[in-house]
């Protein structure tokens, strides 16, 4: 009776954890599918197989111009967050002086706030001193989003690094510039390459704050993708996603390299 | 920096230089414009202009942006929609992440990584694309059609059925994620104690695992719940016009309408009531915890 009970048990979770797996996988796994048809629209199972959308697609003005916009806004977020991020990392993760845990708080917050909020807020700013809304609060946005993630993962290899190396750095001559540039970036770069490549993922994939924004030929692909799902689904719609799902297996693909997928996100040592 | 203080001590003393001096407070500046320009300002501003009424070059200061959101029943039927779809969307993703988390806790398979993998991999992936996914899936023409035997078409599309699972497969990372780092933390020698001891595994999850998991089953349940209160995209391109959510109000009332000054009130009242039910949420868990 027991043992029955028992692998009643293991075999459910058996079924649960593969029913789950499969539920998680089931959306990407539907467009990469759908993606490669030669059908005039969107159907589950497609009736014919072929790359005929994926030259379309870039024929497409407003999705090629979406890719290359959304690379160039994910490109200079990235950079940017990665400046600000590390120097304040830096500061905050080492130094003691008043307003510190305050100054954390305010860096943090910004990602506990809906998009939604956070891009009417910027546009009625940028609509006040008249400036065009992309890529002006378009940017903002993105920052206010990534520089928070690149603080963190920095902060965490920071406080990771024994100080005693770099006291030892500049004992033995090295200036503070030198001992910043041959000690502690190469200590902390794996932690800040990860935040800088999960700031670019973040800004490519964002859609809300980038909708808000769009201007015409200024719109990222998520915001194009968004504008045509609003009249249905299309087989353009669906190679665009073919392409992003794509692209972030790239750049998932680059995290795993530098700093592993699962230690980022699930502090997984193992 | 210590390091740097440490050995400038031994040296001649040199000038004051407020930049040196001062040196991690000025490394946070570039940090900190971001956050007061992009972030504090524009956030106090749509605070200022939700209790504000232009007309023309007229402005007048008001509550009525406010009390005509309340006096209207429109508003509540949406807002109480968008809780409906943000506690259901809570609830089976606590379920399921719950299931999921434990799965991860006890697995020795070596499929478990795997597991855990598939879990958190599609954060890496757009919303937007995950939730064309889903459109693709339970339109009339979708996966399910084709699964579901039969002649009759139908469409979870347009439901508030489809945007709950969306919302579901979007956010359980989070749950996961947010689980998991609270299950890693509990002693494993707890679980070997209460069996030894002769504890039914009911007991044991009761006593145990529920207790060391609440911080992060109420920490999942903050994210989850705030994210699909406050959901943009999924919402709009599944539900469509027919099932509208405040969020889309919000987008609606400022970038369609133009209506900013009732825009900006509208998106403090959503504001307003998802902070309200996750600090309930949070003194639950705190409660819970204390009373332990």
């Amino acid at each position: 009776m027991s043992t029955m009970r028992l692998s009643f048990w293991h075999t459910a979770r058996r079924v649960f954890a593969v029913v789950l797996s499969l539920f998680m996988l089931l959306p990407v796994v539907v467009i990469l599918i759908a993606s490669l048809t030669n059908d005039n629209a969107v159907k589950f199972p497609p009736e014919s197989f072929g790359v005929r959308w994926y030259v379309e697609v870039f024929k497409n003005e407003s999705f090629r111009e979406g890719i290359v916009f959304s690379l160039e806004v994910a490109f200079f977020v990235a950079v940017a967050s990665g400046i600000i991020g590390v120097l304040a990392a830096l500061a905050l993760a080492r130094g003691r002086f008043p307003g510190r845990d305050a100054i954390v708080t305010i860096l943090m917050m910004p990602i506990a706030l809906p998009h939604v909020v956070l891009a009417i807020a910027l546009l009625q700013i940028v609509g006040f001193l008249a400036l065009p809304s992309s890529p002006y609060a378009l940017v903002a946005g993105h920052l206010l989003v990534t520089v928070p993630y690149v603080l963190r993962l920095t902060m965490a290899s920071v406080v990771g690094i024994d100080a005693n190396i770099e006291r030892a750095s500049r004992s033995l001559g090295a200036s503070a510039l030198q001992t910043g540039r041959y000690v502690t970036l190469p200590m902390i770069a794996p932690g800040l390459v990860a935040g800088i490549v999960f700031a670019f993922l973040l800004s490519f994939d964002e859609s809300t704050i980038a909708l808000f924004t769009s201007l015409p030929g200024l719109t990222t692909l998520p915001a194009a993708i968004f504008g045509y799902a609003t009249q249905g689904s299309s087989p353009l719609i669906t190679t665009a996603s073919g392409l992003m799902i794509v692209f972030a297996a790239v750049l998932m693909i680059a995290v795993e390299y530098f700093f592993g997928v699962l230690r980022l996100m699930a502090n997984e040592t193992r | 920096m210590s390091s740097i203080g440490a050995s400038d001590s031994m040296s001649v003393p040199r000038p004051r230089n407020f930049l040196r001096d001062n040196l991690p407070l000025v490394m946070t500046v570039p940090a900190l414009l971001v956050a007061a320009f992009f972030f504090t300002i524009p956030m106090a501003a749509l605070f200022v202009n939700s209790f504000s009424v232009v007309n023309g070059l007229d402005v007048k200061w008001t509550l009525s942006n406010y009390t005509d959101i309340i006096g209207d029943s429109y508003y509540w039927e949406i807002m109480g929609r968008t809780l409906w779809i943000a506690v259901m969307a809570t609830v089976v993703t606590m379920v399921l992440g719950f299931c999921a988390a434990l799965y991860l806790y006890f697995s020795e398979s070596k499929w478990r990584r795997v597991f855990l993998f598939l879990l958190v991999s599609p954060l890496f992936i757009s919303v937007i694309v995950r939730t064309y996914g889903w459109i693709i899936i339970l339109g009339p023409s979708g996966l399910l059609n084709w699964v579901i035997p039969g002649d009759a078409r139908i469409s979870l599309l347009k439901t508030d059925t489809g945007i709950i699972i969306a919302l579901v497969h979007i956010y359980l990372p989070y749950m996961v994620l947010s689980l998991n780092a609270s299950l890693i933390k509990m002693d494993r020698r707890l679980i070997h104690a209460a069996t030894s001891l002769g504890a039914r595994s009911w007991r044991i999850f009761k006593d145990v695992i529920l207790p060391a998991s609440l911080p992060g089953a109420i920490a999942g349940a903050i994210i989850v719940f705030s994210m699909s209160m406050t959901a943009f995209s999924t919402p709009v391109l599944i539900g469509g016009a027919v099932r509208k959510t405040m969020a889309y109000l919000v987008y609606q009332q400022n970038l369609l309408l133009g209506n900013w000054q009732f825009g900006s009130a509208l998106a403090f009242v959503l504001l307003g009531v998802t902070v309200a039910i996750v600090t309930v949420l949070s003194r639950i868990g705190k409660r819970a915890e204390a009373t332990r």
